[in-house]
């Protein structure tokens, strides 16, 4: 047996397939319909894992506050005293430059008053130790969401 | 190549339609590959449908450093290949098969009488052998379109490796045919 010989089965068998391609029927909407098929139950597949997982976390977060509550208050104490002191302070240096500028620009100097934001600070300090826990678990969820939303961003970005 | 790449534009978009296109377009190249590792027909389409749906995962990927259908044709490749790699396992677990297999073996052979159906019967028996990346290569070696770098970057070697296995896959052939003949 020669090489050629070898050639013709090939191309035989070529075209024996090619025959039987010609006989397929097309399978682009097939497809598409698969590929559709595909795309819902990966949506759902999604859905599914951002419900049991925000759930996941709500059980976690509320068993966390139940079992550390002694903790977790003595957190929010210490974050609220932190972001009080913060607050303070970025009022004074703010309040500060603004009289500073003020003077500067007019040429009065006007005595220091309590302003919008000593009252803000004051009245966010104040607040329960209940608030600032949801406030916290809102921005912890805001993040997750946000870093998602950028990530699929980023994904579609790629692909087009 | 422009126009594939309109289209594959076109589909990255969201155009479903233009993807049913591509895939009308370019199936019988695709089944025609797959067609030399699969047992039958409606195998081929099977793995053909595959590798569509594979192709339209990783179209983003296609930067048009190949032409477009040696892109495809790699695709191709691996989805045929790996669909070889799990039918062979299966039919390894299945004796019942192995003995139906060798029974109408035994009657495509004794049915023939003519010497040249019966060596290209023994030529596909030969071929049955060969592990699944060889069987394609040397297939897609005789491919007349596709050029011989072309069949190194399907096959995922360089050209002077594909060179060489083809070689060896062409001997392993012929020293087996010229032996039982």
């Amino acid at each position: 047996m020669n090489m050629d010989a070898l050639r013709d089965f090939f191309e035989e068998e070529q075209r024996r397939h090619r025959e039987e391609a010609a006989g397929m029927p097309p399978l682009g909407m097939r497809v598409t319909e698969l590929i559709a098929k595909q795309e819902a139950t990966r949506k759902k597949t999604h859905r599914i894992w951002w419900l049991t997982g925000g759930a996941g976390f709500l059980m976690v977060a509320v068993f966390a506050a139940v079992y550390f509550r002694e903790q977790l208050a003595e957190a929010f104490r210490w974050v609220e005293t932190v972001a009080g002191e913060t607050a303070g302070k970025v009022t004074g240096f703010i309040e500060n430059i603004k009289y500073a500028v003020i003077g500067r620009v007019s040429g009065i100097k006007a005595p220091a008053g309590e302003g919008f934001m000593e009252k803000a600070t004051s009245e966010i300090s104040g607040w329960p130790v209940e608030v600032w826990y949801v406030v916290m678990l809102v921005a912890g969820v805001g993040l997750l969401l946000g870093a998602d939303h950028l990530l699929r961003r980023r994904r579609s970005a790629a692909h087009s | 190549m422009t126009q594939n790449f309109a289209a594959i534009q076109k589909i990255l978009d969201g155009d479903v339609r233009a993807y049913a296109a591509l895939v009308n377009k370019y199936q019988s190249m695709v089944f025609v590959l797959v067609r030399s590792v699969c047992r039958s027909a409606e195998d081929a389409q099977e793995v053909t449908q595959d590798v569509f749906l594979k192709v339209y995962q990783q179209l983003h990927t296609y930067k048009g450093n190949a032409s477009f259908s040696t892109w495809l044709y790699r695709i191709a490749y691996n989805t045929a290949i790996s669909n070889i790699r799990k039918t062979q396992s299966l039919e390894r677990r299945s004796e019942a098969y192995a003995k139906d297999l060798l029974h109408t073996t035994d009657q495509a052979e004794e049915e023939t009488d003519d010497p040249r159906v019966a060596q290209q019967d023994k030529l596909r028996s030969l071929l049955e052998t060969l592990p699944p990346q060889d069987r394609m290569l040397i297939e897609l070696y005789y491919y007349k379109e596709l050029k011989m770098d072309d069949v190194a970057t399907i096959c995922g070697l360089t050209q002077s490796n594909a060179k060489v296995r083809i070689f060896r896959i062409r001997q392993k052939l012929q020293d087996a045919m010229t032996t039982t003949i």
